[in-house]
C-alpha cells in the first residue's frame, strides 16, 4: 500500500510545523505549500489524496484553491479540508458550494484532526 | 371768521353746494336786471315828461298862431267886408277851444301854471268874444263899411291889438315856464340815463363777481376736494400711503373716509399678506436648506419613470447636477442588471405601496457604481413618485470592512491561539526530545507574545478612542529614543540596514514617552514589514520651527495612492498578494493617528509604489524656545490669508487685488491639505468655498476646523456661490461673503479680520524708556505708524484724553499712576470701551490680576518670553481683538 499525500497549505510557517508534528508519527507523506498558488503547483506534481488548506491565505484564498480544485478532474473527489478562523455561517456556506468536504475551525486539537484525517484516508 | 364760514361751507352737502353755486350768479343776475328795469322805468318817466312839456309848449305856441290867425281874418273882413276872410276865425275858433281844453288837460298835473292858464283862457275868451262883436258889427251895417265908423273900428282894432298883446304876453309866460321845466327834466332824463347805464355796468360786475364767487366756491369745495379724493383713490389703487385726509363732513369726505378705511383694509390685509409671505418665504427656505443639505438624494420620478424634480445632493452621490438628471429616465442611470428589480419594485410603489429599503446600484457620472438604497412613495394627488436615495456604498464598504476586521482579528487571534493550543498539546500528548521541546515552547512562547500584542493594540485603540487614555506628557528627548527602537528591531533583523539621522540640537518634545515609543515601533514595524526584500530604513528627526519632525523612510512596496487616504483608518488594510502575505490587524497606523493628534501633532504618509514610504510625525516642542531674529521667518513663514478654494479665477483674483501688499496668501484646492497647512502655520484669517477637489468638502473641513480647540478661533470666511444655510451658520466663526463679492467687500473682510498696523497710532506706556525705544525700533518696520509715548499712567490718561490712539501698550507697575489704573479708566469711559490695549510686563502676576487683566479685555504679554520680532504680530493681533473704533 502507498503512502497517502497529504498537501498542507498555510501562510503561517509554524502551523505547518504543528499539522506536519501532529502527523509525524503516522505513514503519510506530506507536502506543503506558502500560498493558493503553490497549492495548485505542488498538487499538479504530487496529486495528494487529502488537501488540508487554511482559509487566508495570500494570492489565492482558500475558497478559490477549492474552487480551481474541483473545476480539475483530477481533484474534484479528493477530500479537502479547510482549517478556518472564519467560524460564521455564512462562509461555511460559501466554502461547502465551493467543495470544502471538511470544517476544522481555529484553534484545533491536534487529535481532533489526526482522528478526522485517519477518518477520511481509511 | 372767514374759516367759521368755510368750515361751514364744507359741512353743506353738495346738493346745497350746487344750489349754492348755481342760485349765486343767477341771484346777482337777478338783482343786476331788477335795477335796470327800475332805472328803465325811471327813464321812460323822463322822457314822458319831456314830451309833456313840448306838446305844452306846442298847444301854447298853436293858441298863439290860431289868434292871430284869427285876428287877421277878423281884420281882413273888417276892411274889405269879404266874408272869406272869415273862414280862418271860424276854423281858429272851433280849434281854440279844444286846444285851451288840452292844455288845461296837459297842464293839470303841474298846478302852478293852473292860474296863468285860466288867464289865458279868459282871455282867449275874451277875444273872440271881441272878435266876435267886430264881425257882429260889421254885419249890422250890412257888410259896408263906413267911413263914421272907422273911428270906432280903429278903436276896437287897437283895443284887440292890446288885448292880443296881453295874451301873447301870458302865453309867452305860460311857455317860459314849460320850457323851464322842460329843461329840468331834460336834466333829470340825462341823470337817470346816466344812472341806468352805470347801473347796468354794475349789474354786469356784480353778476360776474357773482359768477367769480360760485366758481371759487365750486373749485375749493367741490374740484379740489374731488381732485384729492382722486389722488388718494390713485394711491390706495398704488397701494401708497393716503395724503391727507379731505375737510368737511359731506358726500366727498364720506367718500374719503370710506377710501381710508379701504386703504386700512388693504394695509392690514397687505401686513397679513406679509407675513404670511414670509411664513412662507421662511418655510420654503427651511425646505430648501433641508433639500439643499441633505446626504440623500431627494427626488420626484414621473409614472413613466422620469425625474421631475431632483435634489443637489445628487452631485455629491450620483455625480450629475440636477439639471441634467431633470426629464431623463432613471432606468438609464441604473446598472442593466438591476434595472428589472427596480422597474418591478417602482410598479408597487405606483400601485400605492411604499417601499423603504429597496437596493440598487446606479452609475455615477464619472462611470463608478454607486449603491443605494431607497425610499419611495406614491402621491396620487399630484401622479408622482418621492423618493429618498441614500448612498450607500459608504455604509455597505464600511460593513465590509467591520466583516473583514472580524475576519481579521478572528484569524490573527485564532492562528497564534491554534499554534498554543497545538503545540501544548502535542508536548503534553508526546514524548518529543529536547529539542523539539524548546523548538515548540519557543513557537508557544513567541505566539502568546504576538497575541499580547495584538490584544494589547486593539485594547490601546478603543481606550484612545473612547478618550478614556491619559497621556503622561512631560519633556521628553526624541533622540535616546529613537535609537532605542532601532536597536530593538535592528537586534533581530538581519535583512534590513537601520539608520537613524538626528539633527545636532533636538529641542525636546512635550509627549508621552510610552505612547511615543509604542508609535515609533509600529512605523519602524511597517516599514520592515513592508519592505520584504529588505533595504535601509532611515529614522530623522529635524526640528521645524516650533515642532519636531520625525520621518521613517523605507525602500519597500510603497503605498498605492488611493489607498493613501485610507491609510490611517481603523481596520483598514491594503489588499493585495504582498500585504495579504504581511500580517497586521490595521490598528497599528489608526493607533499612530490616535496617539500623535492627541500630542497636537500630526501624521502623513509620502510614497511611491515600488520605491518605498515615508511617515512623517510631528510633535510640539516641549517649552517655546525664544527665536532669534535670524531663524524668524515672519512674515514669509506666517500665512495671513489661507485660500481653501478651487476655483483658480478667484485665487487669482484675491492675489491680484492683496498681491501689492505684505499679505502672505497661500492657496490649495484639497480642505486636507489646507487643515495640514493649518496646524503648521497657523493662518490668520481663511477663506473657504465649499465645492472643493478633495474628497472633504468646506462643510466637512469647517466641522474639522470648528471641532478642534486650538483652531477654531481662525476667523473663517465662507465665499461660495450658493447661499448659506442653516449648516454653515451653526458655526459663529464662519461669515458669509458671495462669490460675486466685489474687491472692496473682500477688501473689508480682511481689513477687519487682518488689521494692519499702517496710519495706526500707538500709544506706548512705560517708565523704562529703553523699553519704549525697543517697542518703536521693532514695530518701526517702513510700516507708516504714529508713536506716541508715555512714562506714566497719567501721562497715559492725558495722552488719550488728547488724542484716542488705535493701541495702548501698557507696563503695569509704574510710579504715580499704574497700568491697572489706568485699565480700570479706560474701560469706565464709553470712548475708551474698546480700546484695544496690549498689556506687556516683566512682573510676575497673580491669577486674580491675570483674571483682572482678562476682565479690562487687555492682551497679556510677557516682556520676558516674547521677543521683540513677534511684536508686530501681536500688535495686529490685538488690534482685531476688541472692536475697532470706526
Amino acid at each position: 500500500m502507498t503512502k497517502k499525500v497529504i498537501l498542507i497549505a498555510d501562510d503561517e510557517p509554524q502551523l505547518r510545523l504543528l499539522v506536519r508534528t501532529t502527523l509525524e508519527d503516522e505513514d503519510y507523506d506530506i507536502y506543503e505549500a506558502e500560498d493558493g498558488q503553490q497549492v495548485l503547483e505542488v498538487a499538479a506534481q504530487i496529486s495528494p489524496d487529502l488537501f488540508l488548506l487554511d482559509n487566508m491565505m495570500p494570492i489565492l484564498d482558500g475558497i478559490a484553491v477549492c474552487k480551481a480544485l474541483r473545476a480539475n478532474p483530477k481533484f474534484c473527489d479528493r477530500p479537502i479540508i479547510m482549517l478556518t478562523a472564519k467560524f460564521q455561517q455564512r462562509d461555511i456556506e460559501m466554502g461547502k458550494a465551493a467543495g470544502v468536504s471538511y470544517y476544522l475551525t481555529k484553534p484545533f486539537s491536534p487529535l481532533e484532526l489526526l482522528t478526522l484525517i485517519e477518518e477520511i484516508l481509511t | 371768521m372767514f374759516e367759521q364760514l368755510l368750515r361751514f361751507w364744507f359741512r353743506l352737502p353738495i346738493r346745497s353746494k350746487g344750489t349754492v353755486v348755481i342760485a349765486l350768479p343767477v341771484l346777482c343776475l337777478a338783482i343786476a336786471i331788477g335795477i335796470s328795469i327800475l332805472l328803465n322805468r325811471r327813464v321812460e318817466l323822463a322822457e314822458q315828461e319831456v314830451q309833456h312839456t313840448q306838446e305844452v309848449r306846442l298847444c301854447s305856441e298853436q293858441i298863439l298862431r290860431l289868434l292871430i290867425d284869427a285876428e287877421t281874418g277878423v281884420r281882413g273882413y273888417l276892411l274889405t267886408g269879404d266874408a272869406e276872410f272869415l273862414s280862418p276865425y271860424y276854423s281858429a275858433k272851433e280849434e281854440l277851444l279844444d286846444l285851451v281844453d288840452g292844455l288845461e288837460a296837459l297842464s293839470q298835473e303841474n298846478p302852478s301854471q293852473l292860474p296863468r292858464l285860466q288867464a289865458i283862457s279868459e282871455q282867449v275868451d275874451r277875444r273872440l268874444a271881441s272878435l266876435q262883436s267886430n264881425i257882429a258889427l260889421l254885419q249890422s251895417s250890412n257888410g259896408s263899411l263906413t267911413l263914421s265908423a272907422d273911428g270906432e273900428k280903429l278903436e276896437t282894432l287897437i283895443r284887440g291889438k292890446s288885448a292880443m298883446d296881453a295874451l301873447r304876453n301870458n302865453l309867452r309866460e305860460f311857455i317860459d315856464v314849460e320850457e323851464t321845466r322842460l329843461a329840468k327834466r331834460q336834466q333829470t332824463l340825462d341823470q337817470e340815463r346816466a344812472l341806468s347805464r352805470a347801473a347796468l355796468w354794475l349789474a354786469g360786475g356784480v353778476g360776474i363777481v357773482g359768477g367769480l364767487g360760485a366758481n371759487y366756491l365750486y373749485t375749493i369745495s367741490i374740484v379740489r376736494r374731488i381732485h384729492g379724493l382722486q389722488r388718494n383713490a390713485l394711491l390706495v389703487a398704488d397701494g401708497e400711503p393716503l395724503s391727507e385726509p379731505i375737510l368737511g363732513e359731506d358726500e366727498i369726505n364720506r367718500l374719503d373716509q370710506a377710501l381710508y378705511a379701504t386703504a386700512d383694509q388693504i394695509s392690514q390685509k397687505q401686513t397679513w399678506l406679509q407675513t404670511a409671505n414670509l411664513q412662507i418665504a421662511e418655510a420654503a427656505r427651511k425646505e430648501k436648506a433641508l433639500l439643499d443639505n441633505s446626504l440623500d438624494v431627494i427626488c420626484s420620478i414621473d409614472g413613466e419613470g422620469r425625474f421631475v424634480e431632483v435634489s443637489p445632493a445628487s452631485f455629491k452621490v450620483w455625480g450629475y447636477l440636477p439639471s441634467e438628471l431633470i426629464g431623463r429616465f432613471y432606468t438609464e442611470f441604473v446598472v442593466p442588471d438591476d434595472v428589472e428589480k427596480t422597474q418591478a419594485i417602482a410598479a408597487e410603489i405606483v400601485a400605492g405601496k411604499p417601499i423603504s429599503g429597496f437596493e440598487n446600484c446606479y452609475i455615477r457620472k464619472d462611470g463608478s457604481r454607486v449603491d443605494i438604497i431607497w425610499s419611495a412613495s406614491w402621491s396620487a394627488t399630484e401622479q408622482l413618485m418621492f423618493c429618498v436615495a441614500r448612498n450607500h456604498t459608504e455604509r455597505k464598504e464600511v460593513e465590509r470592512m467591520k466583516n473583514e476586521f472580524v475576519s481579521t482579528v478572528s484569524h490573527e487571534l485564532r492562528t497564534p491561539l491554534t499554534s498554543l493550543r497545538g503545540f501544548s498539546e502535542i508536548l503534553l500528548r508526546k514524548s518529543c526530545s529536547p529539542e523539539k521541546q524548546r523548538q515548540y515552547l519557543t513557537i508557544i512562547q513567541s505566539e502568546s507574545k504576538r497575541l499580547t500584542h495584538l490584544i494589547n493594540d486593539f485594547l490601546d485603540l478603543q481606550r484612545i478612542e473612547s478618550g478614556r487614555q491619559n497621556y503622561d506628557f512631560a519633556p521628553l528627548d526624541l533622540v535616546p529614543l529613537l535609537h532605542e527602537t532601532v536597536a530593538l528591531f535592528a537586534g533581530a533583523n538581519e535583512l534590513h540596514l537601520f539608520r537613524v539621522e538626528v539633527a545636532d540640537f533636538l529641542p525636546e518634545v512635550k509627549a508621552d514617552g510610552d505612547r511615543i515609543r509604542q508609535v515609533l515601533s509600529n512605523l519602524v514595524s511597517n516599514a520592515i514589514k513592508y519592505s520584504p526584500e529588505g533595504g535601509e530604513v532611515v529614522i530623522s528627526a529635524v526640528q521645524q520651527e516650533a515642532l519636531v519632525q520625525v520621518s521613517i523612510t523605507d525602500q519597500g512596496i510603497g503605498i498605492a495612492p488611493e489607498a493613501m487616504t485610507h491609510l490611517f483608518t481603523k481596520f483598514y488594510r491594503v489588499d493585495n498578494a504582498n500585504t495579504r502575505k504581511i500580517g497586521g490587524t490595521g490598528l497599528g497606523l489608526a493607533l499612530v493617528k490616535e496617539i500623535i493628534e492627541a500630542h497636537n501633532g500630526q501624521v502623513w504618509v509620502e510614497s511611491e509604489l515600488g520605491r518605498g514610504s515615508t511617515f512623517f510625525v510631528t510633535l510640539p516642542q516641549a517649552v517655546q524656545v525664544p527665536k532669534t531674529l535670524v531663524n524668524s521667518h515672519y512674515p514669509s513663514a506666517t500665512i495671513d490669508i489661507l485660500l481653501v478654494e478651487d476655483d483658480t479665477a478667484f485665487t487669482e483674483l484675491l492675489r491680484e487685488q492683496f498681491g501689492h501688499t505684505n499679505l502672505h496668501i497661500v492657496s490649495t484646492a484639497f480642505a486636507e491639505q489646507a487643515l495640514e497647512l493649518i496646524q503648521q502655520h497657523l493662518p490668520r484669517l481663511i477663506f473657504l468655498d465649499i465645492l472643493l477637489a478633495g474628497e472633504m468638502d468646506g462643510w466637512d473641513f469647517l466641522i474639522t476646523l470648528k471641532g478642534n480647540r486650538q483652531l477654531a478661533s481662525i476667523p473663517v470666511v465662507v465665499i461660495t456661490i450658493t447661499e448659506p444655510n442653516t449648516r454653515g451658520l451653526v458655526f459663529n466663526g464662519a461669515e458669509y461673503l458671495p462669490k460675486t463679492v466685489a474687491p472692496e467687500l473682500l477688501k473689508q473682510a480682511i481689513q477687519h479680520h487682518l488689521p494692519h498696523l499702517a496710519g495706526k497710532v500707538l500709544l506706548i506706556v512705560d517708565d523704562d524708556p529703553n523699553f519704549r525705544q525697543q517697542v518703536i525700533d521693532s514695530l518701526k518696520t517702513g510700516a507708516d505708524v504714529q508713536f506716541v509715548e508715555a512714562a506714566n499712567g497719567r501721562q497715559a490718561l492725558e495722552c488719550i484724553r488728547h488724542q484716542l490712539p488705535d493701541l495702548l501698550i501698557l507696563d503695569l507697575l509704574m510710579p504715580q499712576v499704574d497700568g491697572f489704573e489706568v485699565l480700570r479708566q479706560l474701560r469706565s469711559d464709553r470712548k475708551t470701551l474698546t480700546l484695544p490695549v496690549l498689556v506687556m510686563t516683566g512682573a510676575e502676576l497673580t491669577l486674580a490680576e491675570k483674571a483682572y487683566l482678562k476682565r479690562g479685555l487687555a492682551t497679556l504679554v510677557s516682556k520676558q518670553s516674547v521677543g521683540m520680532e513677534d511684536l508686530i504680530q501681536i500688535v495686529e493681533q490685538t488690534l482685531g481683538v476688541v472692536g475697532r473704533r470706526e
